[in-house]
This record gives C-alpha cells, sequence and structure tokens, in this order.
C-alpha cells in the first residue's frame, strides 16, 4: 500500500488497501502533461526537457507519438477527443486535429506574444482555459526559440470556440495547475509561488469571479503546486510537498500520499477512471484509488 | 593617470557589464533582470530591455548583433532588434553549462565566455547540476551555422572577465579562486591558428595582507590602442577599488583608483564607464 502522512478518516475511502505504487515508465528528465485517452485505452504524458510527447498502453508499452514536441507541456482532450496542448517552449496552444496535423489555437492576446503555456483545461462547451506564467522563459532547458517576455504579469487565459483570448485571471503570481469541480461551476487554479490553490467561480459564458483562497499547501519536502485534478466526490488533488495532497471540497486537507522523486502532475484514468497516473521529474507511476476521477474527453460509446 | 568620476546612472543592486553602442551607454542591472541606457547627450536614462534573467555582460558581435551572457539562465542569447530574444547552444557534451559572467567575440564570430559557479541558483526546478569544472567555454559557428560548445580552459576555478585583443591573438582571462589561499590573476592566453589556447602568460597577481585576499579582476575593456583597462580591488583590503591599465603588449603601465568596488569598464568617445557593485554607472573624461 502506497504510503500516507497527515491522513484523516476521509483518506481511507481514497487510499485503500489496494493502492499500490507501480512504475509504468521512467527514465525521464522532465514528466508532465498526464492525460487519459479513453478511446485509445492509453495515457498520454510528456517530457518537458526531453522534449516529447509519450503514449503508452497498458500491456502493449510506450512509443513516442511527438519529438520534437514544442517543449510540450500540460495536456487534456477536448469534447472530440483531440489533443489539446499547453505549448511551454512554442508559446502558443495548440491541438492535434485527426489528420494528424497541428493546428495554433492561440499564441497572442491583443497582438502581443503570450508567455509560456503551463497546464490546460477544455470545458464541456469548448471553453479553454490554461495558465500562462513565464517559466519556460528562464528555466534552463524548457526554452523556446525565442524567450524575451512581453507580458508583465502571469494569467490565466480563457479561449472561446470562436477563437477570442480573454485575460481571465490577472492577479495570480506564478498559475500553473487548474482544474475544474465536477459540475464545472468552480476553477480551481494554483500558485506555485504562494503554495496555495484559488477557487473561482465560473459563469455559463465562462467569465470568471471570487478567486478566494481554497487551500494553502502543507509540508517542507520537496515538491510545490503543480499538477492538480478533482475526483467525482470533488475531492482536490494537488501536487506540492511530499507528492499529492487530497483536499475535501470545502479546503480541508484529508492527507498525502507520498510518491518518490518530485511529482509535477496526475491524472485519472482506466476504464474505471480510478488509476491515477503519476508524473515526476523522472518518472511515471500508477496507484488505484478508491473514488473514480473525473473523465476527459468524450464518452466511449461501447 | 588622475581620472575624475562621477555618477551618471543608478541601478538597483549590482550594475555589471556594459558597452558602447549607437551613441549610448547599455549596462546591465543584474538585480533588476534589466540593461539600461545612458544618453551622454542628454543625461537620459532609460530601459533597453527588460526580463533579461540576471544578464550580467554584453559584446556586440560582427554581425551586427548584441549578445549576452544571461547567468540567471544558464546560457548565452543574442537580443534581436525586433525585440525577441534568441538563445543560443547552452549543453557542453549533453550537459548545460553553468552561470555565464561575462563575453567577449572575435573576428570570427566565436563567442568567448566565462563560465563559473554561482551561490544563485537558476530559477525554477533545480534539474541540472553544475558542472564539474569553471572553465573558459566557447561557440563556434560551423560552415553550416550552426554552433558548437568547446571548452577552452582546463586551469581556471573561478573564471570571471573575458577579453579578446583587437587582432585575436591573444585572450585575457581573469581567475578568481575564492579561497583564501587562491590566486587571483589576469592570464594573457595566446590563441593559435587552429583556435586552441597555448600557455598563458600571468600579467597580474593580486595579493592578499592582514584584511584578506584582494579583489581580483571583474571586468575589462579595450583602448583604442589595443591597451587593456581593467576593474579589480575594494576597499576591504589591498590599495582599494582600482582601473589598472595594460599595454598591448602586456606592460602595466599605470592604475587610477575609484570611488566605490568596480565590476566593469567600457570605452565611448572621450570617455571611460566604469560600473560598480553598488549600482552607479560611473564616468571620467579621457581628453
Amino acid at each position: 500500500m502506497v504510503g500516507t502522512d497527515r491522513a484523516t478518516s476521509g483518506l481511507a475511502r481514497i487510499v485503500t488497501s489496494d493502492s499500490n505504487l507501480e512504475m509504468v515508465a521512467h527514465g525521464l528528465t522532465f514528466g508532465e502533461g498526464p492525460v487519459w485517452n479513453a478511446r485509445e485505452r492509453a495515457f498520454y504524458w510528456v517530457d518537458i526537457i526531453g522534449d516529447t510527447i509519450w503514449r503508452w498502453i497498458p500491456g502493449v508499452g510506450q512509443q513516442v507519438v511527438m519529438r520534437p514536441s514544442g517543449k510540450a507541456n500540460g495536456m487534456t482532450l477536448d469534447g472530440q477527443g483531440r489533443l489539446v496542448v499547453a505549448g511551454w517552449g512554442s508559446r502558443s496552444v495548440w491541438r492535434i486535429e485527426p489528420d494528424g496535423l497541428v493546428r495554433t489555437l492561440a499564441s497572442e492576446y491583443r497582438g502581443v506574444r503570450i508567455n509560456t503555456p503551463n497546464d490546460i483545461v477544455v470545458r464541456s462547451d469548448g471553453v479553454t482555459y490554461w495558465t500562462d506564467p513565464s517559466g519556460a522563459l528562464f528555466i534552463p532547458g524548457m526554452e523556446g526559440p525565442d524567450v524575451q517576455r512581453y507580458l508583465d504579469n502571469h494569467p490565466v487565459f480563457r479561449l472561446d470556440p470562436d477563437g477570442t483570448v480573454t485575460e481571465a485571471i490577472a492577479d495570480v503570481s506564478y498559475p500553473n495547475g487548474l482544474c475544474f469541480s465536477p459540475d464545472q461551476s468552480l476553477l480551481y487554479v494554483n500558485d506555485t509561488w504562494r503554495a496555495h490553490i484559488r477557487a473561482f467561480k465560473v459563469a455559463p459564458a465562462g467569465e470568471l469571479s471570487g478567486g478566494e483562497v481554497f487551500y494553502s499547501l502543507v509540508g517542507d519536502e520537496p515538491g510545490v503546486a503543480d499538477g492538480m485534478k478533482v475526483d467525482r466526490d470533488g475531492n482536490v488533488y494537488v501536487t506540492g510537498p511530499g507528492g499529492i495532497q487530497v483536499v475535501d471540497p470545502a479546503g480541508a486537507l484529508l492527507g498525502r500520499i507520498l510518491v518518490p522523486g518530485h511529482t509535477t502532475n496526475m491524472a485519472f484514468g482506466d476504464d474505471d477512471w480510478r488509476t491515477l497516473y503519476i508524473t515526476t521529474y523522472e518518472c511515471v507511476y500508477r496507484l488505484r484509488l478508491g473514488i473514480p476521477g473525473i473523465p476527459v474527453g468524450p464518452p466511449v460509446v461501447p | 593617470m588622475s581620472l575624475a568620476f562621477e555618477p551618471v546612472a543608478t541601478c538597483q543592486g549590482e550594475a555589471a557589464g556594459l558597452i558602447w553602442r549607437e551613441d549610448l551607454v547599455l549596462f546591465c542591472a543584474v538585480d533588476e533582470s534589466r540593461i539600461l541606457s545612458f544618453n551622454p547627450s542628454s543625461g537620459a536614462v532609460g530601459e533597453f530591455r527588460r526580463y533579461t534573467s540576471r544578464t550580467s555582460a554584453l559584446s556586440d558581435g560582427p554581425d551586427g548583433h548584441l549578445y549576452g551572457a544571461q547567468s540567471g539562465s544558464r546560457r548565452i542569447v543574442r537580443f534581436n532588434a525586433d525585440g525577441s530574444t534568441t538563445p543560443l547552444l547552452s549543453r557542453l557534451r549533453g550537459r548545460i553549462h553553468n552561470h555565464p559572467r561575462d563575453l567577449t567575440i572575435d573576428s570570427s564570430a566565436r563567442i568567448w565566455f566565462s563560465d563559473p559557479h554561482s551561490p544563485i541558483p537558476a530559477p525554477g526546478p533545480q534539474v541540472h547540476g553544475r558542472l564539474e569544472h569553471a572553465s573558459v567555454l566557447r561557440l563556434r559557428p560551423l560552415a553550416n551555422r550552426s554552433l558548437v560548445l568547446e571548452r577552452m580552459t582546463s586551469d581556471t576555478t573561478n573564471p570571471a572577465a573575458v577579453q579578446i585583443a583587437p587582432d585575436s591573438s591573444r585572450l585575457y582571462v581573469t581567475d578568481n579562486d575564492p579561497s583564501p589561499s587562491g590566486r587571483r590573476e589576469l592570464r594573457s592566453y595566446p590563441i593559435a591558428e587552429d583556435g586552441s589556447l597555448g600557455s598563458p602568460i600571468v600579467l597580474h597577481t593580486f595579493g592578499a595582507d592582514a584584511r584578506g585576499p584582494h579583489r581580483g579582476g571583474s571586468g575589462m575593456c579595450l583602448g583604442a590602442a589595443g591597451e587593456l583597462y581593467l576593474c579589480a580591488g575594494s576597499i576591504e583590503a589591498g590599495p582599494g577599488p582600482m582601473i589598472y591599465v595594460f599595454s598591448a603588449e602586456g606592460q602595466l603601465v599605470t592604475t587610477n583608483s575609484l570611488p566605490e568596488t568596480p565590476v566593469s569598464c567600457c570605452i565611448a568617445p572621450g570617455s571611460i564607464y566604469v560600473t560598480t557593485l553598488g549600482g552607479r554607472l560611473l564616468r571620467a573624461s579621457l581628453v
């Protein structure tokens, strides 16, 4: 059974006696961008510094999907099952079309080149949000062809289906992971530098409001607020000191799942969405949990 | 030599590498991650570039571009005229090099730079360890316009300032071993026809006294006759903050005291400019 600490009784429903950490891949330089493709029954992730998008199919193995990838970072699937990518080094948001072509969805805001998209979510109606810190401009080994920063802040951007880009949040110091609540009425955004999560109300048209601090990370071990996901019951999973910190919908810590190395992100997957795939700098792990996550991408028709 | 220096501009934290370019003095405000400009005609101080990731030195290339040592992000960059910034090759045999401090470019467009360790880590995840050595490295263009990164010195422990002689026959390097018994020297390395470095001549050694080791050279520039201006010293020990002037043949010609600890220098028409650890740009007339 995987190690935990600071556990409350609520964690027992999530981490069960069957929750064993299993290594799926190793030898990465900076794992990130996990997403489960239910149609393909395949797990996708990236190695940012290795400049590669990977795919792993249980029982088959792993293969390169794209290399170079423009230092791809966060990934998700839209309602049509297309891979939508936060282009960290390429400074763009892009997706892979069914014919395999790459289509750039956004690279500028009001005529100015954006920073470096870090992570990304797509609402069920196609409205897309991404975090846009400037990390790839200054972190060694993650840079693209232009490392000049043009924006004076680190926004969260919204991309409407008609292609309009709007600054959705302007006052986060270093936005990183983001995810919706199960009913998509809330958007959680974490802030690496301030080590907390904020919760924003999402209007039907996509505007965000509120933004109160929902949770502040605990612990002084290696690890920062980075990737973030939600399960069916609305519990929020965020990377942080120790590995993964699990927080209930009211913002109370349920406990920490201890992961070796430096955890960067996670994604629910498998047919029942009860397996948590976890990326670290060097490895990918999977872990069976007691509560399923929120499905990503189009529903699978049997 | 008796130069009278006056402050003409300031920044927060350390002021470092500087260059005379297009009738402006450009100087690095390292701790602000900005490059500032000083216009001697108007006295105006402006911002040339922001978000420079602790760029600590500047040099003109023969292609007309401005290049910088981006210490904070462990790379050499090219500041393009359209406002973009291009990172150059930063992997030496597969590993990202240290924190470049100073750079100089020869007539063959080879970029020579000091690559010391730094007490300030690069921002973000600490994925890349530092190199075991602290050397002078060189980016050499190939015929297909790609670059190759090469280690050029094996006798340096903490290289700081670098400067190519006008005829590209010698490379001047200051190496400042930080240990109490370490050597702090100005060396002149001959550059062979094949581009390799020969055994250096030590042009100057900085000493120590009861107050501690004397601060070695941190910045250099060339005068019109090929003479070398070297910034060194501090009020902490030794003879104090100074500019040393060496002839093109390598003889120490003269010195000039400075009001505060210098970092680097550049020559402009009729003037010499010096940056300081305290964040000032100083100017003295050479006329």
